[in-house]
C-alpha cells in the first residue's frame, strides 16, 4: 500500500501550485504538441553524464520543451522556468505556464526542462500496488517497508540526482540550444535551484527571477511557523472583513476546538466516494486536518474556502473538506522519490533540534509538517552537498525577487535573504498574494517589463496595489 | 556631353515638375501608401479585435444592487453599466438598449439555492447586438458554473465529475501560417505599390501628352528619344519608388501599433529588413514603369492607355497567387520579375537569411527587360507609325 | 536655308496606297519668308514632318542649311525653330519653365540660356505671363509662349504650319511683326497656310503645293502673272486646278 506519500506531500511540498553544440547526436528536438496547448511546440532531449565527474559514464536522458516565442523576428533571450516541489516535472505544467507566461512569450522562447528524477527525465518512480484511498487514510499510517521498497526500485544512482547536478543539466541544454545567454524564473523550489544556477553558471544568466523564495540560508521542510503566520492573517482578514466576521465571529476558537476533537480522537464517517460514487470511509485527524486546510493555504481560492470549511466541520459537516480533497485526488503533483531525495540529503541535515523546537512552537498545526522528514528521510540513501553549496550566493545578475505575503511556506522574510547578497535585486511583496505570486497576479506583466529593462529596481508595480484583498465565502450555496 | 546632360536633366527636371505639381494625380498615385496604415489598423482593428479583445459593452442595470458579486464579474469582463458610460458612446448603446433585469429575490435565491432568473433583453436581429449578447451569455454561465462548482465542492462532490469529457484542441498547422498570410498580403501590397504609384505618372507623360499634342513637338526637337523615354521612365519611377519607400515606412510604423502576437502571428518590419525590402522593390519600380510607358504609348487614346495599363495591373497581383498555387515550380521562376521578388519577400519576412546572390540574380533579370522594354520603346517612338498616330 | 529635293512619300493600308508627295522640290531662302500654300491633304504636314525627321521620305531628301535631315536629325532639327499647327503646352509648367525647357533641350545652358530666355520674353512682351502657370492662357498668350519656345535658341530657320489658325487679329499682327523683324535678320522663314492674305501680304515666294506636287512657285506678284489673275486667290484656285479645300 502507497499510503501517505500524497498525504505527507500536502503538508510538506514546496510546490508551484497552479495547476554550438558540443555533441549533436545527443540532442533531439521535433514539433510536438503538448498539454492543452492548441498550437505546436518543440519538444525535445538532452544526453547528459549521470555524473558530471565521470563524463564516459552512464548517460541520462533530459527532457525538454520549448514553447517558441510567437514572434521571432527580433531575437531575445528565453525565459527557462525552474520547477518547483522540489519533484515538478516543468513540462507537465506546459499548459499553464503557457498561459501565465503568454505575454512574455510573444517575445521569446520559454524553455521547460523536466528536472532529473522528474517527469521525462529519469523520474524517480516505482510501482505502486494500490491506488491509495486519500479519504480513508492518515498521514501516520505510513508502511515503511512500501517505502524502502520503492526507493529500492529507483534506477540509477540517486545521489546524482541533486540540486546541482540538474543545474548544469539546465545550463547543457542552454548551450545545447544555442543560446550565449537566459533567463530563468524560479517559483518556489526553483528559486533554491535559481540561486544554485546563479551560483554556478552566473555569465549564463541575462537575468533572474525568484518567485517566493527557498533561499540556501532557510532549509526547505520547517512549515510550522511560516504556515501559523499565514493562517493568522487569513484569520485577521475574515474578522476584518464585515461579511466573514458577521458569519463565522469565533472562527480561530472553532479552529482549535476541531483540532482538538479530532487529536482526541480521530471520526470515521461512512461516505460515497467524491468521484466513484461508491460506499468508502472517511478518515480524519488533527494532522490530515490541518495539512489538507495548509494546503489550501497556498492559493487565494483555497484560501477563501476555508473559514467555511472550519466552521462546517465544527458544526459536525466533514463535506466540504472532502470536497476540497475531492480537488487534487488521484493527481500527481511532485515526483515524491527527488523531492525526498533533494530535501532529506540537502535541507534536513541543516536542520537542528533547536530549529525544529522554534519552528513546532505554533498554533496552527505544530510539528505537523515536520512529520514526512521524520519519518521518510531515514529510509533514503545518503548524499551530501559541498560545504560551498550552503554559502549565500552573491551574484550581480539583475534578479527579481517576489514574495507573497500570504505565503504558508515560503514568507516574505525568505525572500530578504537574496535580496541582501544579491548585488543588483528588488525584493517586491505583494500584499494580497499566496504562494508564486506570478502564477496568480500581474506579476506575470511586471516579469516581462523586467526580463526587457533588466533593471529590478525602477519597475511599474502598480498593477499589484489592485490585487484585491482576499474575500471568503460565506455560505455553502456561494453569497450574493 | 555635357550639353547631353544638360538635356537631360531639363527633360528630367520637367517630368518631376509636371508630376509633382499634379497634386490630385500625385494623391491618387500615393494613395496605395497612405491606405497601407490604415489597411493594417483596420485589420488589427477587425480581425484582432473580433478574435480577442473585449471592447467595453455597456449595459442597462435593473436591480443591480442585489448582485454586487455578479456586476463585479461582468465588469471584469469588460460589460458594464451603462450608468459609467462615457458621453461619447452614450448614443450608441442607448440605442442598442441592451438590457439585464436582477430580480429582486437574487440574494435569497441564491442563498436558498434556487435558480435565479436573470433576464436579457435586446434586439437580437440587430447585428451590432449580438456579440455583446454572445459575451453577456458566456460571463454569465462561466459565472453560474463557478458557483455551481463550489455548491457541489462543499457537498463533498468530486467536480471534475462535472467534465466527463474535455476535448483538447491540437492544431496541426505550422505555427507561422498565419504569418505566411500576412507576410504574402504585405508582399503583394509592396508589389501593387511599385505598380500603382508610377501608373498616373507614366499614363499621363507618355499617352497624355500626346493627347495634348506636346509629344509632336518634342520629337521635333534636336534630342534623341531614348532621352525622352529615360526620362519618363525616371520621371514615373521615382513617384512608384516614393510610393513603396512611403509604404515601407508607414507599414513599419503602423506595424508597431498592432499586436499581431493576440491573434498568434508575428510580422515586423525593423530597419534592415525595410532597406533590404526597399533594396528588392527598386528594379520592380522601374521595370512597372517601363511596362507602362511601352503599352501607354502604344495606345490609341489616353482612355485606351489607362485601360489596358491598368489591366496590366493584374499581373502582380496574380503571379503571387500562381506561385502558392503551384506545388512544383520550376527553377526559372525565381529568376522572373515580380515572381522572383515576391519569393524572396516571404524570406525576408520570415527573416530566413536572404540570398543576396538571388536578389541581385531577379534584380538583374529584371533590370535587363527593363533595359530591353527602354530600347524597343526608343526604336517605336522613332517609327512612323507613333508619328502618325499624333494626329 | 531649306531645301526639299524631289520628296516622295506614300502611305500605305491593307486596301490602299495613298501617294502624300509626289516629287515636290522647293528651296526657301535664307532672308526671306517662304510661304507653302496648298489645299487640304496636298501634302503639306507631310512635307513638313519629314523636314522635321519624324517621317522618312520614299525617294528624295530634304536639307536644312546643307544638312540632311535623315542622316543627322539632331543636328538639324538644332538648326530649326518650330512652330506647330497644334501648338501644346505644358499646363503645368509657367511660361519661363516651358521656354527654359526648349532652350535646354536645344544645349543652351547658364548665362547664356537666361539671356536668351529674358530677350526672348521682352521681345514678344510676355514679361507679364512669364511666370503664370500656363493652364488657362488663351490662345493668343499661347501662341506667343509657342513662339518664344521656337525662337529662344535663335534658330536660323524658322519652321511654321498653319500658325494663325485660331488667333485673333491682335495676335496675328503680333506674329506678323515678327516674322518681318526675323527676315530682316536674315533667317529663312518657312510658312505654311492656306490663307490666301496672309501668304499675299507676309511671303517674298509661294510655293503652291497640290497633290504631293509643286504646282507652281515664285512670288505673289510672279504667280499672278502666271495665272493671268490680279488676285492670288484665283490665281491659286487656276493653279491648282480646284477650288476645294481653299479658304479665302
Amino acid at each position: 500500500m502507497k499510503i501517505m506519500w500524497k498525504q505527507l506531500m500536502a503538508a510538506s511540498l514546496l510546490a508551484v501550485v497552479n495547476n554550438s553544440w558540443a555533441d549533436n547526436q545527443a540532442l533531439t528536438v521535433e514539433d510536438c504538441h503538448l498539454g492543452e496547448i492548441r498550437s505546436k511546440v518543440k519538444c525535445g532531449t538532452l544526453q547528459v553524464p549521470e555524473n558530471y565527474a565521470n563524463n564516459s559514464g552512464d548517460k541520462i536522458s533530459v527532457n525538454f520543451a520549448v514553447l517558441p516565442a510567437i514572434d521571432n523576428s527580433e531575437y531575445k533571450a528565453p525565459l527557462m522556468f525552474l520547477a518547483g516541489g522540489p519533484g515538478q516535472a516543468a513540462v507537465e505544467l506546459a499548459t499553464s505556464l503557457n498561459r501565465v507566461f503568454r505575454e512574455i512569450r510573444k517575445t521569446r522562447d520559454i524553455i521547460l526542462v523536466d528536472q532529473r528524477g522528474t517527469g521525462q527525465s529519469s523520474a524517480l518512480e516505482c510501482d505502486l500496488e494500490d491506488e491509495e484511498d486519500v479519504y480513508r487514510v492518515l498521514p501516520e499510517d505510513l508502511n515503511i517497508e512500501d517505502v524502502k521498497s520503492c526507493v529500492s526500485q529507483f534506477k540509477g544512482d540517486v545521489s546524482q540526482f541533486n540540486t546541482e547536478n540538474a543545474i548544469r543539466d539546465f545550463d547543457a541544454i542552454r548551450v545545447a540550444l544555442g543560446h550565449e545567454k537566459i533567463n530563468i524564473y524560479g517559483g518556489s523550489y526553483g528559486t533554491r535551484a535559481g540561486l544554485v544556477y546563479l551560483r554556478m553558471f552566473p555569465e549564463s544568466l541575462e537575468s533572474a527571477v525568484l518567485d517566493s523564495v527557498g533561499p540556501i540560508e532557510v532549509p526547505i521542510g520547517m512549515f510550522g511557523q511560516s504556515g501559523a503566520r499565514s493562517f493568522n492573517l487569513l484569520l485577521d482578514n475574515c474578522k476584518n472583513s464585515e461579511s466573514c466576521h458577521k458569519v463565522f465571529p469565533n472562527l480561530a476558537e472553532e479552529f482549535q476546538a476541531v483540532k482538538a476533537r479530532l487529536a482526541k480522537e480521530p471520526i470515521t464517517l461512512d461516505i460515497q466516494h467524491p468521484r466513484l460514487g461508491t460506499p468508502t470511509q472517511f478518515v480524519l485527524d488533527d494532522t490530515k486536518f490541518t495539512g489538507n486546510l495548509r494546503f489550501q493555504l497556498y492559493g487565494v481560492e483555497g484560501r477563501s474556502m476555508v473559514p467555511l470549511v472550519i466552521h462546517q466541520a465544527y458544526l459536525g459537516n466533514y463535506q466540504p473538506l472532502i470536497g476540497l480533497i475531492a480537488r487534487t485526488e488521484g493527481e500527481q503533483l511532485v515526483y515524491t522519490g527527488l523531492l525526498f531525495n533533494i530535501v532529506c540529503n540537502e535541507d534536513i541535515p541543516k536542520v537542528s533540534a533547536k530549529m525544529r523546537e522554534i519552528d513546532a512552537a505554533n498554533d496552527f498545526d505544530g510539528a505537523a509538517s515536520h512529520l514526512a522528514w521524520e519519518l521518510i528521510c531515514p529510509l533514503f540513501p545518503q548524499y551530501r552537498p559541498s560545504e560551498d553549496f550552503y554559502q549565500p550566493v552573491t551574484a550581480s545578475v539583475p534578479t527579481l525577487i517576489l514574495s507573497g505575503d500570504l505565503d504558508p511556506v515560503t514568507p516574505p522574510s525568505n525572500g530578504d535573504f537574496p535580496a541582501k547578497t544579491l548585488s543588483n535585486s528588488k525584493h517586491i511583496i505583494v500584499k494580497n498574494a499566496s504562494h508564486t505570486v506570478a502564477m496568480s497576479t500581474c506579476a506575470s506583466n511586471i516579469i516581462g517589463e523586467f526580463l526587457t529593462s533588466k533593471d529590478p529596481k525602477s519597475l511599474d508595480e502598480s498593477c499589484l496595489e489592485d490585487v484585491p484583498e482576499e474575500t471568503f465565502m460565506t455560505s455553502v450555496n456561494g453569497v450574493e | 556631353m555635357n550639353s547631353n546632360i544638360g538635356q537631360f536633366k531639363a527633360l528630367l527636371i520637367k517630368e518631376y515638375k509636371e508630376a509633382f505639381r499634379d497634386k490630385r494625380a500625385l494623391m491618387v498615385a500615393l494613395m496605395m501608401a497612405f491606405m497601407a496604415p490604415i489597411m493594417i489598423m483596420v485589420m488589427s482593428k477587425v480581425v484582432i479585435e473580433k478574435a480577442v479583445d473585449k471592447p467595453p459593452v455597456y449595459i442597462k442595470f435593473t436591480g443591480a444592487e442585489y448582485a454586487p458579486k455578479l456586476m463585479a464579474h461582468l465588469k471584469k469582463e469588460n460589460l458594464l453599466d451603462f450608468a459609467d458610460i462615457p458621453e461619447k458612446d452614450k448614443a450608441i448603446w442607448d440605442e442598442r438598449n441592451i438590457v439585464i433585469n436582477i430580480p429582486e429575490s437574487y440574494s435569497q435565491d441564491m442563498a436558498d439555492g434556487k435558480t435565479i432568473k436573470v433576464h436579457l433583453q435586446a434586439d437580437f436581429n440587430d447585428k451590432a447586438v449580438s456579440p455583446p449578447v454572445r459575451r453577456i451569455n458566456n460571463a454569465i454561465r462561466d459565472f453560474s458554473l463557478s458557483i455551481g462548482y463550489k455548491r457541489l465542492l462543499l457537498r463533498g462532490v468530486d467536480i471534475r465529475l462535472l467534465n466527463p469529457v474535455k476535448l483538447v484542441e491540437q492544431d496541426t498547422s505550422m505555427p507561422d501560417a498565419t504569418f505566411i498570410m500576412i507576410s504574402m498580403m504585405m508582399g503583394l501590397y509592396m508589389i501593387m505599390a511599385a505598380f500603382m504609384s508610377g501608373l498616373s505618372v507614366a499614363i499621363d507623360s507618355s499617352a497624355g501628352e500626346r493627347e495634348r499634342n506636346v509629344l509632336e513637338m518634342l520629337l521635333c526637337q534636336p534630342v534623341s528619344t531614348l532621352k525622352i523615354v529615360l526620362a519618363k521612365l525616371c520621371g514615373a519611377s521615382t513617384i512608384a519608388v516614393i510610393g513603396v519607400a512611403l509604404v515601407l515606412v508607414l507599414s513599419s510604423i503602423s506595424v508597431g501599433f498592432v499586436d499581431l502576437t493576440k491573434i498568434g502571428a508575428t510580422f515586423s518590419l525593423g530597419f534592415t529588413k525595410g532597406l533590404t525590402l526597399f533594396l528588392l522593390l527598386l528594379p520592380i519600380c522601374f521595370f512597372a514603369s517601363a511596362c507602362q510607358l511601352f503599352l501607354a504609348f502604344q495606345a490609341k487614346s489616353f482612355k485606351e492607355a489607362q485601360s489596358t495599363v491598368s489591366m496590366v495591373i493584374a499581373i502582380p497581383a496574380f503571379v503571387p497567387f500562381v506561385l502558392m498555387m503551384m506545388d512544383d515550380r520550376p527553377q526559372w521562376l525565381d529568376w522572373v520579375p515580380i515572381a522572383g521578388q515576391s519569393l524572396i519577400m516571404e524570406d525576408v519576412f520570415k527573416g530566413v537569411e536572404v540570398n543576396w546572390l538571388a536578389i541581385l540574380a531577379t534584380s538583374g533579370v529584371t533590370i535587363a527587360i527593363t533595359a530591353g522594354l527602354v530600347a524597343i520603346l526608343t526604336q517605336k517612338l522613332k517609327s512612323e507609325k507613333v508619328v502618325m498616330a499624333l494626329s | 536655308m531649306i531645301e526639299v529635293n524631289n520628296l516622295h512619300k506614300s502611305f500605305k493600308d491593307k486596301k490602299n496606297t495613298v501617294k502624300a508627295l509626289d516629287g515636290l522640290s522647293f528651296t526657301a531662302k535664307d532672308g526671306e519668308i517662304t510661304g507653302i500654300l496648298g489645299p487640304n491633304g496636298a501634302g503639306k504636314t507631310t512635307c513638313l514632318r519629314t523636314l522635321y525627321g519624324l517621317l522618312s521620305a520614299d525617294e528624295g531628301f530634304a536639307t536644312i542649311d546643307g544638312i540632311k535631315v535623315t542622316e543627322e536629325p539632331l543636328k538639324a532639327r538644332a538648326r530649326l525653330g518650330i512652330f506647330p499647327d497644334k501648338f501644346g503646352l505644358y499646363e503645368r509648367l509657367t511660361a519661363y519653365e516651358q521656354i527654359d525647357y526648349f532652350a535646354s533641350i536645344h544645349g543652351l545652358t547658364g548665362d547664356n540660356k537666361k539671356q536668351a530666355i529674358e530677350q526672348v520674353i521682352k521681345d514678344l512682351e510676355l514679361e507679364e505671363l512669364a511666370h503664370r502657370k500656363m493652364v488657362g492662357f488663351s490662345q493668343g498668350q499661347r501662341m506667343k509662349v509657342t513662339l518664344a519656345q521656337a525662337l529662344v535658341h535663335q534658330p536660323k530657320n524658322f519652321v511654321l504650319d498653319e500658325p494663325t489658325r485660331g488667333l485673333d487679329v491682335m495676335s496675328t499682327r503680333i506674329l506678323r511683326k515678327h516674322l518681318a523683324k526675323f527676315k530682316e535678320k536674315g533667317h529663312c522663314i518657312l510658312f505654311s497656310s492656306h490663307v490666301m492674305q496672309e501668304v499675299a501680304a507676309l511671303c517674298d515666294r509661294v510655293i503652291i503645293v497640290a497633290n504631293g506636287k509643286l504646282a507652281a512657285q515664285g512670288t505673289p506678284q510672279e504667280l499672278c502673272e502666271l495665272a493671268g489673275e490680279t488676285q492670288l486667290e484665283e490665281a491659286f484656285v487656276k493653279l491648282i486646278g480646284s477650288d476645294e479645300g481653299v479658304a479665302a
